[in-house]
């Protein structure tokens, strides 16, 4: 069994090129190189309506829609986060209600809101209700604001998972850009947080440093984007003789509550 | 077999890096197929006098001779660089890499042409770094200035079968690059691959359709990146096996005859 817990998918209009054919080339990917199982998300419209990491509610929708139509057409191999916005509060919180009553199995997050606003708390709350883990993006280490986003940083959740020590939050794409060791080390003794070992980067050293701070059981493996470096990742851990069932679903399994057959 | 046009040994100021010597990644390299590698100097890209590193590297890399082939680093701005350039020749150098980024010197300064000219005549050519690191994870004082694509594009207007390898860009920079070149210029610049995306996203097709597959080498920017992740994306790209052999061995030995007449 291998859980890639951070996949994309695309609605249609999205502003990407070649987003059509994205779905299917992940798709036949995935199953090429051995994945069992996707958690995948699709962030609306990827910035054609609004803004990629700060959906409106409307493409917040749209996207969340498109995504059930895929664990619908791949029951078994495609499962979900609800991409949630919390600036709409009620609406949004109804929104992921309404997700996780069809079928979705956790909440992502993306630069909304930063982790430390009063506005996620009833969010957190109501994914413990629900029992579900929360994905958040995050950009390793952040220096001051970036404009039209609230981007936290690993040392923003770290904080947040302190306050709420019985939900679970995954650290998104560690190899995502940024500054991993910032990253791994803010994690490193907060237990709550697990971290999602996707991301385009490939820099030497990450995978070592990754099982020194965090340890073999909070690391889950993950895509976002790009397979390969996800892949090799797995093979850099084998080779350091990490356990590899742990990484590869044990974690997630633990983390989604027994969720994959 | 596998060339790897773009390897880095010695020192990072900001942040250790896994292989203690060119044995240690020589060994990573060879479990990854990769056979033959062009190598250059990390330290020499911030000493002020970058002979320095061009002489560590040959030191470093002399019990290895039959695996790594040295890339001299030049700063054509510095007193004397003639003489470094000549060692380079004698040292059996199949590339040149400059860092007008990081030497506060711009592509086009007419101090440059000079070094430009000697490497065209020599069958030498210049590698660029579009990047060391990536910009979100950069230390604060790793703040090289930028280079634009349309200075490498007047840089190849201007000089006639001058060769350039710009390696570890992402594929926006190289279309950037290549695709505002009219045709036969094109064939002037050549990309790694270290930083384009693989699969899914797969940039690395989308690149070769676009640009050409002739354009395209074997790179891997050990030792800051994984040599794995460069083999299995070009090994899972959605490119034919002919294209796949041109970039793992055949292109680098167009781009680089020092290279086979070294090894031959």
């Amino acid at each position: 069994m291998l859980i890639d817990i951070h996949g994309n998918f695309y609605a249609p209009g999205s502003n990407l090129p070649r987003s059509k054919t994205l779905n299917d080339s992940y798709l036949s990917t995935a199953r090429k190189v051995g994945i069992t199982h996707i958690v995948g998300i699709v962030m609306g419209t990827w910035g054609d309506l609004s803004h990629t990491y700060v959906p409106s509610l409307d493409d917040m929708k749209y996207g969340n829609r498109f995504l059930l139509n895929v664990i619908e057409e791949n029951k078994g191999f495609v499962f979900g986060y609800a991409f949630i916005n919390p600036v709409y509060e009620e609406r949004a919180l109804e929104e992921l209600g309404f997700c996780i009553e069809k079928g979705m199995i956790g909440m992502k997050l993306g630069a909304s809101v930063r982790c430390d606003s009063h506005l996620l708390e009833p969010f957190v709350k109501k994914c413990i209700e629900y029992n579900i883990p929360i994905l958040q993006h995050i950009f390793q280490r952040r220096f001051g604001e970036y404009p039209n986003v609230a981007l936290s940083d690993a040392s923003d959740l770290a904080r947040l998972a302190k306050r709420f020590p019985e939900a679970r939050f995954i650290q998104a794409h560690i190899a995502g850009g940024g500054d991993w060791q910032f990253g791994l080390r803010a994690a490193a003794d907060i237990p709550n947080i697990w971290i999602d070992l996707s991301g385009s980067g490939c820099d030497s050293g990450l995978v070592e440093f990754a099982l020194r701070t965090v340890g073999e059981d909070r690391l889950l493996f993950g895509t976002d984007l790009t397979l390969d470096t996800g892949i090799v990742r797995l093979y850099t851990l084998k080779r350091l003789e990490a356990d590899i069932e742990k990484i590869s679903f044990l974690n997630a399994q633990k983390v989604f509550v027994e969720r994959f057959q | 077999m596998i060339i790897d046009s773009n390897v880095l040994i010695g020192n990072w100021p900001f942040r250790r890096l896994p292989y203690k010597d060119p044995g240690e990644l020589r060994k990573v390299l060879s479990d990854e197929g990769i056979t033959r590698v062009i190598a250059g100097s990390l330290d020499a890209i911030f000493f002020r006098d970058v002979q320095d590193g061009n002489e560590m590297l040959y030191k470093a890399v002399a019990r290895h001779r039959d695996f790594f082939t040295p890339a001299a680093t030049i700063n054509p701005t510095y007193a004397l660089w003639e003489k470094d350039y000549k060692q380079a020749i004698e040292e059996g150098a199949a590339a040149i890499r400059v860092y007008p980024e990081y030497q506060n010197w711009d592509i086009l300064d007419h101090s440059s042409f000079e070094l430009y000219e000697a490497c065209r005549k020599d069958k030498l050519p210049i590698i660029l770094t579009a990047e060391i690191e990536d910009i979100r994870q950069r230390h604060f004082m790793d703040n090289p200035r930028d280079w634009l694509g349309g200075e490498v594009r007047q840089l190849i207007e201007q000089i006639d079968g001058l060769k350039v390898l710009v390696v570890n860009a992402r594929a926006d920079r190289m279309r950037e690059i290549a695709l505002t070149l009219p045709s036969q210029k094109r064939k002037q610049v050549f990309f790694d691959i270290s930083a384009v995306w693989g699969p899914f996203v797969d940039d690395i097709a989308l690149c070769v359709n676009q640009i050409g597959v002739t354009q395209f080498v074997f790179g891997s920017h050990a030792a800051l990146k994984t040599p794995e992740t460069a083999v299995m994306k070009l090994k899972i790209s959605q490119i034919t096996e002919q294209d796949k052999k041109q970039i793992f061995t055949e292109n680098i030995k167009q781009i680089m005859p020092r290279l086979v007449s070294c090894h031959a």
